[in-house]
């Protein structure tokens, strides 16, 4: 019988997250305060501890996983690394498609990865509670798990009408201990003022966000502090243990080079977990194709240029670092809101400077034909946002055969779909289309930002 | 004569940033008086939602909804000062 799943012992699991901040050729450039100079740790201890801070700002390639923390990742890591041995024969292709399947830790997705060292970093710095605020309650539910697991308060914000229409994960939540409470609540300032204008407000978010970080702020005992999932520093760095096990993974599997590693990437925490290792590699010589990917209808990674640019179409913020698309772009059809979205690590946007990764964008129908194609060969159906990643290594895989080359493709499957079932819906009763930005209208708003100052690009040239 | 600001209210779709199915009215007041800053990427397939927001809300509004958002670390800065702010004894 031919290996499907590759494993590794719990002792095999890696003993140190891996910073790629210390082999970055240029770090990313650092984010700026409301009075336009750079961002301080001290800023920060408010909402974090400050261990969690030293980690933010580290530059040390290797930073040691406390046995503590292993010990509560061996309840689900080393994590599976699939070989979808179906697909490849339904494409017939000669590629070789590795998977880490990160759906099997107890709340189901790559969270708790951060979500176990967060909780465990507070709790050494004396710190008794921890908020956060989620949506749908993917995040939420992963802090919940881990702070039930190391005895620390857990206080979640959801969002309101996610509250109300998603029970499941906030019932998670409340199993593994947590109080999780609607927002806007009247628990906070920032909650009781929306509440005065708009008492049956859904809510939002930004809101939820204010009222975690508000509770954290403002305790008297100081034994709060807030979480956050994606996007800074630290949390990409706990996710790099995804990467390095699948390295070991692949070299147990028998596989000496690697060719394209491929995720789908939103805040980014999935995709940097799986390939800021292989970054490594890639800057230590390997020929490797990093391949984050994106929806066609927000390209912020793959359209949109890198620049200084307001944060405000009133230009009264100060400039920041961003892939923008012009601070006051209003194409003729105004719908590129959505455009200017920046919310992408600083890690990976410098890579994406530096060349050493390529994103790529697709759009939903074809991700849902790739979702779909994977259920019926793999099994397991994914998550909308994980479609991305598949789509791009299907598409990878029949290069492949075109080309008629034995690559090695590996991707990180970030989560189940079994709780987003409606959008498999809406794409099987044909209510999904798919739209593309015009690059004209592109073109017009980056118009604007040619007379603003130019952040300096650093680049080797190497990639 | 102007349209109802709720005609649209009906259609339902996935939201990418809260995780799950939501409706129009969800997102042209996204838990304050403005549309979520996705309203155009998400919903230009099924609603004119230029001419939409063009109808109910004004330029000064439109360009709130348009406005980047910030970085993360920027943005946390911004919160725990607004905490401090509000919280403190007048």
């Amino acid at each position: 019988m031919e290996t499907t799943k590759i494993l590794l012992d719990d002792n095999e699991i890696p003993r140190q997250w891996y910073n790629l901040l210390a082999d970055l050729p240029n770090p990313p450039l650092p984010p700026l305060g409301p009075d336009g100079k750079p961002i301080t740790p001290d800023m920060l201890a408010p909402v974090f501890p400050m261990n969690l801070i030293e980690q933010e700002v580290s530059t040390e390639r290797w930073i040691d996983i406390p046995d503590e923390i292993l010990q509560i990742l061996s309840l689900w890591r080393p994590s599976p690394l699939y070989r979808a041995r179906r697909l490849e024969k339904a494409l017939g292709t000669p590629a070789r498609i590795y998977y880490k399947n990160e759906g099997v830790s107890p709340p189901g997705s790559h969270k708790p990865n951060t979500a176990v060292p967060q909780a465990w970093y507070n709790k050494q710095f004396g710190i008794e509670r921890l908020t956060t605020e989620t949506g749908a309650g993917q995040w939420g539910s992963a802090l919940a798990f881990a702070c039930s697991l190391l005895g620390l308060e857990c206080k979640v914000f959801m969002v309101r009408i996610s509250f109300d229409q998603k029970p499941f994960r906030k019932l998670m939540m409340q199993t593994w201990g947590a109080n999780c409470v609607a927002s806007p609540s009247d628990e906070t300032q920032a909650g009781r003022d929306i509440l005065a204008k708009m008492p049956n407000t859904p809510g939002s978010l930004g809101i939820a966000i204010s009222e975690a970080i508000e509770q954290a702020v403002t305790d008297p005992t100081g034994k709060t502090r807030y979480s956050l999932g994606s996007v800074l520093n630290h949390v990409m760095l706990h996710q790099t243990i995804i990467g390095q096990e699948a390295q070991k993974q692949l070299a147990k599997a028998g596989e000496k080079k690697v060719d394209a590693v491929i995720g789908c990437c939103g805040g980014g925490s999935n995709f940097a977990g799986l390939a800021f290792p292989f970054v490594n590699d890639k800057i230590n010589g390997a020929e490797i194709d990093i391949i984050p990917v994106e929806p066609e209808s927000c390209p912020t990674m793959t359209r949109a240029p890198f620049a200084y640019d307001h944060g405000d179409t009133a230009k009264m913020t100060p400039l920041l670092p961003m892939h923008s698309l012009g601070h006051s772009f209003v194409p003729p059809p105004i719908h590129a809101g959505g455009l200017r979205y920046h919310g992408m690590s600083p890690m990976i946007s410098q890579c994406i400077v530096e060349g050493l990764m390529t994103p790529r964008a697709y759009h939903q129908l074809k991700c849902y034909e790739a979702a779909i194609t994977w259920a019926r060969t793999e099994g397991f159906i994914p998550a909308p946002e994980t479609s991305h990643a598949i789509a791009a290594v299907i598409d990878e895989a029949n290069k492949a055969k075109e080309e008629g080359k034995e690559k090695v493709i590996v991707f990180n499957w970030s989560g189940h779909g079994l709780m987003d079932l409606l959008g498999y819906d809406a794409y099987f009763q044909g209510k999904l289309t798919d739209y593309s930005l015009p690059q004209e209208e592109i073109d017009k708003g980056v118009e604007e930002l040619k007379d603003l100052p130019k952040p300096e690009v650093h680049k080797t040239g190497k990639w | 004569m102007a349209r109802s600001i709720e005609e649209h209210d009906h259609n339902k779709r996935y939201c990418p940033i809260l995780g799950h199915e939501v409706s129009f009215a969800y997102c042209r007041a996204a838990g304050t008086d403005l549309p979520c800053r996705r309203i155009f990427d998400c919903w230009r397939q099924v609603v004119d939602v230029e001419g939409f927001v063009r109808e109910h809300f004004d330029e000064g509004e439109i360009d709130g909804v348009l406005a980047p958002r910030k970085d993360k670390m920027a943005t946390l800065v911004e919160l725990i000062e607004k905490a401090r702010r509000d919280n403190s004894p007048s």
